[in-house]
C-alpha cells in the first residue's frame, strides 16, 4: 500500500447546530472561501519570503532547507507586520462600515 | 528543566503549517482589535436608540439584546469571522498532527515511566461529548481515528496558544497555576496528600498540582482516551508523576473519602444540568471531611447588565458550548447545597490569573482574575 493509502485521516469537521449568521448561508459560504485564500496568499508570500532570505544568503537552496527554514526576529517581525497590513487591507470594507455608527472611527 | 518540555510532544509544523497557524494568530487579534470593539458601539449608537424608539424602555434581557444584535450586519460578519477564525485554527493545527501522527504515537509510547495510565475502553461518553464538538474541535476530545491515538490530545496543545493569543503561557497552563496559586494564598497550613483533578483533558492544570506538591499523590480524571494518552506522555516529558484515569466524573471508581482536594478548571461548563449535579455528589462522597472541592469556571452573569451577558455568552451556540449559558443563570450555590455542602463552608470568590505574577496580556487581558467556586467539606 502507498503512504496516502495508509494516512490516519482526521476529522476536519465540528459536529453540533451551525447558526446562520450573515443574510444568505451562500454569504457564509462566501466568506469562508475568501478568507481561506487569504490564508493560503500569506503562506505563498512567507514562502516566497523565505526564499529570497535563503537566496540572498546563500545561492542555491535546496526544498528541505526552506522547510525548516527560521527566521530570524527582525525578518519574522517584518513578515508579521506585512501580513498585519495584508489582513487591515482586504477588512477595511469593515471599517468603512464601522463608520456608519461610529464617528471615532480612524477610516 | 521541565517546564520547557511541556511542548515536547506537539508536532513541528512544516514551513507552510507554521504561516497557515501564524495568520490564523494574526485573524483573530485583527477581529479583537479593530472589529470587536465597534460591536459596542454599534449597539450603543445604533441597536439601543433604535430599541428605545420602538419600545420606549432599555432591554431587560440578554435574549432581547440578542435579537436586536443578531439582525445587524455589523454583528453578524464580526461573529461569523469569529467562528471561522476558530474553524481555520483546529483545520491549521489537524495539518500539522495529521501528517505527524505515526511519529507522535511512537513519541507518546516511550513516554510512559512515571506515574500510570488506566484506561476503560468500555466507557460509554456522555452526551455532552458526543452529540457537538466542544469548541468545535472536529472529533472532540474523545474520537479515536487509529490505535494508540493521541491525535486528540496533539490538536488541543497545539490549537490553544492559538485561540489564547499566548495568554495561557508557554506550557498552556496558566489557569492551572491560577488555581494553584489560589490555594496556596488561601490555604497556607494545608499539604494535600491525594489530589484529584476533573476533566482534565491533556493534564495542563494537572501537571502544576504536581509540582507545587511534590509529596502528594495527584489523579487527574477525563473521558477522552486520546488526551490522557497525550496527558500522560507529556507529563512525563516534564518528568512529573500524575495518574491518569479514564472515567466519567459522574461516576467514579474510587473509595469514599479518598481526596484531601478535589479540583477542575474550565470542566463544569462542558457538562449538563443533571451531570453537574452528579460530579458536585461524587465530589462530597469522595472528599475526606474537612477536604476541599475548587472549581475554576466561567462567570454567573444573573446579575449583569444585558449587553455584558449577551456577549459574554457568545461561545454558547458560535463556538459548541451550550451548557455555558445555562450554568452562567444556574443557582450553582443551591447545587452545591443539593450535593451535601453546607451553605456556611461554600465561598465563591476569584483567583488573579498567573497567581502573584502580573497578569499577561493577551485574550483573557479584561479578566484580571478568574472565578472560584470553592466548598469545604
Amino acid at each position: 500500500m502507498s503512504d496516502t493509502e495508509t494516512k490516519v485521516k482526521l476529522a476536519r469537521v465540528a459536529r453540533g447546530k451551525r447558526p446562520a449568521y450573515l443574510d444568505d448561508r451562500a454569504i457564509d459560504n462566501l466568506y469562508a472561501i475568501v478568507v481561506t485564500m487569504m490564508q493560503e496568499n500569506v503562506v505563498l508570500r512567507d514562502r516566497l519570503d523565505t526564499l529570497e532570505l535563503l537566496l540572498e544568503r546563500q545561492g542555491v537552496v535546496l526544498q528541505q532547507q526552506i522547510e525548516t527554514f527560521v527566521p530570524d526576529k527582525e525578518a519574522a517581525d517584518s513578515r508579521e507586520q506585512r501580513n498585519r497590513s495584508y489582513i487591515e487591507k482586504l477588512f477595511r470594507c469593515l471599517q468603512d462600515d464601522r463608520q456608519q455608527f461610529d464617528d471615532k472611527v480612524q477610516a | 528543566m521541565s517546564q520547557e518540555n511541556a511542548t515536547a510532544m506537539r508536532p513541528t509544523p512544516t514551513h507552510d503549517e507554521q504561516s497557515r497557524q501564524a495568520f490564523d494568530g494574526l485573524l483573530r487579534a485583527h477581529l479583537r482589535q479593530h472589529v470587536l470593539p465597534a460591536v459596542t458601539t454599534l449597539y450603543e449608537e445604533r441597536v439601543l436608540p433604535k430599541f428605545r424608539k420602538e419600545h420606549e424602555r432599555d432591554p431587560a434581557t440578554k435574549s432581547e439584546v440578542a435579537k436586536a444584535m443578531t439582525a445587524e450586519n455589523y454583528y453578524q460578519t464580526w461573529s461569523y469571522m469569529q467562528r471561522l477564525s476558530q474553524q481555520l485554527l483546529w483545520d491549521s493545527v489537524i495539518d500539522s498532527v495529521e501528517r505527524s501522527l505515526p511519529e507522535l504515537i511512537e513519541r507518546a509510547k516511550g513516554l510512559t515511566e512515571l506515574g500510570s495510565l488506566t484506561l476503560d475502553p468500555e466507557l460509554e461518553i456522555p452526551r455532552y461529548h458526543t452529540s457537538h464538538d466542544i469548541h468545535q474541535q472536529p472529533g472532540g476530545y474523545h474520537s479515536e481515528f487509529t490505535e494508540d491515538d493521541v491525535a486528540a490530545g496533539a490538536i488541543f496543545d497545539t490549537g490553544v496558544p492559538i485561540y489564547s493569543g499566548g495568554i495561557m503561557g508557554a506550557a498552556n497552563d496558566v489557569l492551572g497555576q491560577t488555581v494553584v496559586s489560589y490555594f496556596r494564598d488561601t490555604f497556607a497550613q494545608r499539604k494535600p496528600s491525594k489530589i484529584l483533578d476533573l476533566g482534565c483533558a491533556i493534564g495542563n492544570s494537572t501537571v502544576p498540582w504536581a509540582q507545587a506538591f511534590p509529596e502528594a499523590e495527584v489523579h487527574g480524571l477525563e473521558v477522552g482516551a486520546p488526551c490522557l494518552r497525550y496527558a500522560h506522555a507529556r507529563a512525563n516529558a516534564m518528568g512529573v508523576e500524575v495518574h491518569f484515569h479514564q472515567q466519567n466524573a459522574e461516576s467514579m471508581n474510587f473509595p469514599d473519602e479518598s481526596f484531601d482536594l478535589i479540583t477542575s478548571c474550565i470542566l463544569l461548563h462542558e457538562t449538563s444540568v443533571p451531570a453537574l449535579a452528579n460530579i458536585l455528589r461524587e465530589c462530597h462522597r469522595l472528599l475526606k471531611p474537612g477536604g476541599i472541592m475548587m472549581h475554576q469556571d466561567g462567570s454567573l452573569t444573573s446579575s449583569w447588565e444585558p449587553l455584558r451577558a449577551f456577549m459574554a455568552d457568545w461561545e454558547v451556540s458560535n463556538n459548541n458550548e451550550p451548557f455555558l449559558g445555562t450554568l452562567r443563570n444556574l443557582d450553582l450555590q443551591q447545587a452545591y447545597v443539593a450535593a451535601g455542602f453546607a451553605l456556611e463552608k461554600i465561598n465563591f470568590t476569584t483567583a488573579p490569573v498567573g497567581g502573584s505574577q502580573p497578569a499577561q496580556r493577551g485574550y483573557l487581558s479584561g479578566f484580571g482574575a478568574v472565578p472560584i467556586y470553592l466548598a469545604e467539606k
